[in-house]
């Protein structure tokens, strides 16, 4: 008995009294990687792995899991991530190519390796790997492709070859046919009782958690990468871009799994023991590795789609990767690791098998009209009583976006109003009214037992509504569109240039706003009461007031504060105007309007997610003043409007009928209102500095400075950190025209200028408010924004223009224009030498460019 | 419900940008800012305070001694993923941090993963970036810190990545690493190797020989990190094809043609490499041994055509040089002489072939018939001299 001791796993006491683990011994000194499984005829199994090799375990089922017997039945293959037994024959998706290998002599070594099929693209990049593999009856097989990953962009998956994020329909004489998109890292393939194909993703780019998903022919999951091998976009000749949503209509995923139960799904199969492995027949099974379990998922059709249920079934399983039901009734399960984030252990080959005993489990959940039909294992208790605070019940979304998985997004509690036991005690209605298509369900429920005093092994399900029954039109997607964003997540500020940050009505003026604390009354109308909390218009009376953006292709930001009825306005390049209005009811409603130049309405939407007046919302206008349109007219475009990053509208032309008149110039409209602004901000979508020019940072420029003070000067990774106090002066003689190309950051409290000869200057970094700031140019244009946020990087581009007596300046940040001035001397009074030098007054300033560039 | 809602946004929407801000401006400093600095603020107040953000705890700075990987670790990382990495930090995180002591690495557990997913953080998650904080000398002594973390990293046994030939021929799929300076590598290759000690290798889109070696086999270096190693050959190289980018092997009524792999199949001593002549039903099985001839050693290539429509078929020599003809033997194999590469000659038997020139390009003509096996024999010699020409069209070929 002591194998037994050895080899059954009893982790998690309560899980393991229904389903046992046991571990099937690798044989000496091999590290068994598991990527493909399946049954041969005679009752072994075959398995295929990462390592290449293939080996056929004998009496897998023995009832000392030691007594299986390993044979090497093949090695030498590029991975084996998917495995099938047709005709007695195996089967092997590698890396480049499917495979048939045949046993002639039937010695449980391959005699031939025959290629099935090549017929997809691969390169040398790591994360190209191959999936499979499933067949149908008609005995085609089913292979997914994995995105490559990159470096060092490596969050931003690639279909750098053909079919990279599709899965592969090979049909037995080898003909491939690309049949589905948008997947990312599909490592698990499997197909329900009823033939229907289902494969599993890893969350990432695109994907916010591990789906689910039914594939069906010709449907795009979301990647959007992968559809550069369309038809449609190779004749375009474009590649879908990584970061910006693509228009192609989705797939929803039949389940979307919650991160703590998945993070690395593996493949899935249905339990078709009829009985053998417990009470969930027909139910799929799925693989999952980071956290080393087996889920379970139930799923059913509702409106003619697949949607459905998932628990955990068994933890402290390992790495699972692949699993596969026995003819025995055990679920053997793969183990794999080895760089893929799995739980150990990570490799080897595991069996679990049912103890007879049936858990109290839910066995099945099923959607309603207004809430769930949950039928359980077991009958409920007889004196047990449930009210809705034994429910915990909430209801969320998730982004759809390049980056790395979403947090569930816009999250609710979910009202239960009633429940009911039905009159046999084995099933339990849970009504919830407001629950609508478009959104995960996480249902839990405490309290819940069995006659025999059991409670609910898994007390939690995760129910993926798509559609709700009866219902008609379009289900919206719970993987939401939304704004792209815009940097890395810790790099958010770069890149922006903050218009009121700081001293508020600096660089952007307008006469009749106010500043003031952000409150209502109780009518929802501004109440003003000193503050700096926003900018507040009275239309009647308050005029533009004009951004120094116009003309520039970029994101224009803004926080609002309406008041009831309120709205806010901003007039753009082309002319037209964006308004977004309260409509003062209750519930709060509100919509955003396009108005052409001539006041044309281009279009008008309902704002779905309005918070209402007296709370902040942000909204983003991506803009592009893009050429001219087929008639040589010039034409603008809003690439999107998004409020709290979800999409409202995208891809708006504006006709610019009206010509010039006030063009270029984008303005929050004062005669929109009342409403309240706050922290304006653009980032410019081209903020490439000029080339060229002489590098100051170099270590020869640096060889040859003079110091002054104790500011102290190092050069790190090619830039240059400065601290402290002092000056540092090139020697290089400044022409009398001239361009300034650097980019820069600062610590908070720095206070330095960047002195350009003859009294022309450039401040840089900022203090305390009213002080100067970053763009200020001391004597010629005062700036006290806080333009650009400290620890962020920024571009500055500054020009210098003599023209007899006349010096100008002007100074670029982050590619927006944000402050000039000119200079009168006479030629005598002009020095005869000058030379670039930073003054440090205080703080840390370091450069990553600063260049030189003559402009004669 | 609204309240809840805008509590919700600013976790989510709000607070990672405050945590990124914050994280923004303590980047370089000893002391960093424990806040976000808001002079005037004109910036939404409902900053309902939430957890602290990760990247907001102390960073110790780049400029201080170095400090061991542990330090770094604790002060920087353990608010998230617990002190002893057990990702039940203090923070409480909407996507809690990965279990490292269960082997929970997001982008592999391999140094520089680990040290990659610290310089760039994971978009979308709570776990920033510290590119800017670390040198990558810290981050190098974190990743070793958190690897240590987690459960040991199976190293392959070298000697078992080591696939040697004995007494059955071996077959070996894989990447291909460039042959060359200029040369690339090719993602699908095949490596045979016969018992014979010569190993074949092939790069498998158009089914084109690139080089052949004798002695050791191929080292497998996939079994570490997560693939993409190309198989690394163990073998001296005999002879490289064309300088390693050979053109089509095959030519159909005088065009080149691509060939594509069927299969491989284990012969006694050989492989054989299983092939089909594309947009033609012309299949060729073809293998390689070693062979010697009196003193002369070098190799013998086989070439199996099934050709029903008894189209003209060529093979592509690969010749260096222009060929003279020696002679034939008494086998009936015709012996020419060229330059051959690096400085040898090469010397070369066509049996049942016959040689042509196309475009200055040596082609083994194949002979009528719809089932024809053709042998081209190599022999790769320091000096060409005349009683070579007896041994080669005298002696017995003998393998």
């Amino acid at each position: 008995m002591s194998w037994l001791i050895a080899m059954c796993l009893v982790i998690g006491a309560s899980e393991s009294d229904y389903y046992v683990i046991e571990n099937i011994p690798s044989p000496d000194g091999e590290v068994i990687e598991i990527g493909g499984l399946d049954m041969l005829p005679d009752g072994a199994l075959a398995l295929s792995t990462r390592r290449g090799r293939v080996w056929i375990v004998e009496n897998p089922d023995a009832e000392n899991p030691a007594d299986a017997t390993w044979h090497l039945f093949a090695d030498g293959l590029a991975e084996g991530l998917g495995l099938k037994v047709v005709d007695g024959d195996i089967h092997v998706v590698q890396r480049g190519e499917l495979s048939r290998l045949r046993d002639v002599d039937g010695d449980r070594r391959v005699d031939r390796i025959e290629t099935i099929t090549q017929d997809w693209g691969l390169s040398n990049n790591y994360h190209e790997y191959a999936f499979g593999l499933p067949v149908d009856e008609q005995g085609n097989f089913y292979v997914s492709l994995n995105v490559g990953f990159m470096d060092p962009e490596w969050w931003h998956g690639q279909s750098d070859t053909p079919w990279r994020g599709w899965v592969l329909r090979v049909s037995p004489d080898g003909t491939v046919t690309p049949m589905a998109s948008g997947l990312r890292s599909p490592c698990g393939l499997g197909m329900n009782m009823a033939g229907d194909l289902f494969a599993t993703d890893n969350q990432g780019d695109w994907m916010p958690v591990c789906p689910i998903f039914h594939i069906e022919e010709g449907g795009f999951y979301g990647h959007p990468n992968s559809l550069r091998w369309t038809d449609e976009w190779q004749s375009r000749g474009e590649i879908p871009s990584d970061r910006e949503p693509v228009s192609e209509s989705r797939k929803p995923a039949a389940i979307w799994i919650p991160y703590d139960w998945s993070r690395s799904a593996g493949n899935l199969v249905p339990d078709t023991t009829a009985g053998g492995f417990g009470p969930f027949q027909e139910q799929m099974f799925v693989a999952e590795l980071t956290n080393g379990m087996v889920l379970r998922a139930d799923l059913e059709k509702v409106n003619g789609q697949y949607q459905g249920a998932v628990w955990p079934f068994r933890k402290g399983v390992g790495s699972v990767c692949r699993v596969r039901f026995g003819s025995d009734d055990m679920l053997y399960a793969g183990l794999t690791n080895r760089g893929w984030g799995g739980m150990e252990p990570g490799y080897g080959l595991r069996r679990i098998r049912w103890t007879g005993v049936e858990p109290m489990e839910m066995k099945r959940v099923h959607l309603l009209t207004d809430g769930f039909e949950i039928e359980f294992t077991q009958p409920l208790a007889d004196d047990l009583e449930i009210t809705p605070e034994d429910v915990k019940a909430r209801t969320y979304r998730y982004n759809w976006w390049w980056e790395y998985g979403s947090p569930e997004q816009d999250k609710q509690s979910l009202e239960v109003v009633d429940l009911s036991i039905s009159p046999d005690r084995r099933r339990l209605i849970v009504r919830t009214p407001d629950l609508e298509a478009g959104r995960c369900v996480r249902m839990g429920f405490k309290g819940i037992r069995s006659n025999d005093g059991h409670e609910l092994l898994h007390p939690e399900f995760s129910y993926t509504v798509n559609q709700m029954p009866g219902q008609t039109g379009e289900a919206p997607m719970i993987a939401m569109r939304v704004a792209p964003p815009l940097e890395r997540g810790s790099e958010i500020l770069d890149g922006w240039v903050r218009l009121t940050w700081g001293d508020p009505l600096d660089r952007v003026k307008g006469e009749g706003w106010a500043l003031g604390a952000a409150e209502l009354d109780v009518n929802g109308q501004f109440l003003t009461q000193p503050g700096n909390g926003l900018l507040m218009n009275d239309p009647s009376v308050s005029g533009d007031m004009d951004l120094p953006t116009g003309g520039i292709d970029g994101r224009l930001q803004f926080s609002t504060f309406l008041p009831s009825g309120g709205g806010v306005g901003v007039g753009l390049p082309s002319g037209a105007r964006m308004v977004l209005q309260d409509h003062g009811t209750d519930p709060p409603s509100a919509t955003i309007r396009v108005l052409d130049s001539d006041e044309t309405v281009i279009g008008e939407w309902p704002v779905e997610f309005w918070f209402g007046p007296g709370q902040w919302q942000v909204l983003s206008i991506d803009y592009e003043t893009s050429g001219f349109n087929e008639h040589g007219h010039h034409q603008d475009r809003i690439a999107g409007i998004y409020l709290e990053d979800v999409v409202i509208a995208e891809d708006i032309d504006l006709s610019m009928t009206t010509g010039d008149d006030g063009s270029a110039i984008m303005r929050m409209l004062g005669d929109v209102g009342p409403g309240g602004i706050s922290n304006i901000r653009f980032h410019a979508k081209e903020r490439s500095l000029p080339g060229g020019g002489t590098s100051l940072i170099t270590e020869q420029s640096m060889s040859v400075v003079k110091r002054a003070g104790d500011m102290k000067a190092m050069r790190a990774d090619g830039r240059l950190e400065l601290s402290g106090a002092g000056t540092l002066e090139w020697g290089m003689e400044l022409p009398d025209s001239f361009m300034v190309a650097a980019r820069l950051r600062y610590k908070t409290g720095t206070m330095a200028r960047l002195d350009l000869g003859n009294g022309l200057a450039i401040h840089l970094g900022h203090d305390v408010v009213g002080e100067p700031s970053t763009g200020s140019l001391p004597g010629l244009d005062e700036v006290t924004t806080h333009l650009v946020a400290a620890g962020a990087w920024f571009n500055l581009e500054a020009s210098v223009i003599r023209e007899d007596a006349k010096t100008s300046l002007s100074v670029m940040l982050n590619g927006v224009p944000l402050s000039s001035g000119s200079l009168l001397q006479v030629n005598e009074s002009r020095e005869t030498e000058s030379r670039p030098m930073i003054q440090m007054q205080s703080g840390e300033l370091e450069i990553a460019e600063l260049r030189i560039i003559d402009t004669p | 419900m609204k309240e809840i809602v805008v509590s919700l946004v600013c976790t989510f929407v709000l607070a990672p940008i405050l945590a990124f801000g914050i994280f923004a401006v303590s980047w370089w400093g000893t002391a960093p800012d424990p806040i976000m600095p808001q002079p005037s603020h004109l910036a939404p107040r409902n900053t309902n305070t939430t957890t602290d953000p990760p990247g907001s705890n102390q960073v110790i700075s780049t400029s201080m001694r170095p400090v061991s990987g542990r330090l770094l670790f604790l002060a920087n990382c353990a608010s998230c993923h617990g002190a002893d990495g057990s990702g039940k930090g203090d923070l409480v995180l909407d996507r809690p941090a990965r279990s490292f002591k269960d082997g929970g690495f997001s982008f592999g557990n391999t140094l520089p993963a680990i040290e990659r997913v610290i310089a760039s953080g994971i978009p979308g998650t709570p776990m920033p970036g510290f590119k800017q904080t670390f040198t990558p000398g810290q981050r190098r002594s974190i990743a070793r810190y958190v690897q240590s973390l987690g459960p040991p990293i199976i190293k392959s046994d070298p000697d078992a990545t080591q696939m040697v030939i004995t007494d059955r021929p071996r077959v070996v799929r894989g990447e291909l690493a460039s042959l060359g300076a200029d040369l690339p590598s090719h993602a699908r290759g095949i490596i045979a190797g016969g018992t014979d000690g010569l190993s074949w290798e092939y790069r498998v889109d158009d089914v084109r020989l690139l080089a052949i070696r004798q002695g050791g086999f191929v080292q497998l270096r996939n079994w570490d990190g997560r693939s993409g190693e190309p198989l690394l050959p163990q073998g001296r190289l005999l002879r490289l094809i064309d300088d390693g980018g050979p053109d089509a092997s095959f030519l159909v009524n005088g065009k080149p043609v691509r060939s594509v792999l069927k299969g491989t199949a284990f012969q006694s001593d050989t492989i054989v490499i299983e092939q089909l002549l594309d947009n033609e039903d012309i299949t060729v099985e073809e293998t390689g041994r070693a062979i010697t001839i009196g003193s002369l050693s070098g190799y013998a290539r086989s070439f199996r055509f099934g050709n029903p429509k008894d189209s003209k078929v060529g093979i592509n020599l690969h010749l260096v040089g222009a060929p003279k003809e020696i002679g034939r033997d008494s086998q009936g194999v015709v012996w020419y002489r060229t330059r051959g590469p690096d400085g040898l000659a090469e010397l070369t038997g066509l049996r049942n072939a016959e040689l042509d020139e196309n475009n200055e390009i040596s082609i083994a003509t194949v002979a009528d018939g719809i089932d024809q096996e053709v042998e081209i024999v190599t022999l790769l010699i320091a000096d060409w001299d005349d009683s070579m020409s007896r041994t080669l069209l005298e002696d017995e070929v003998s393998t």
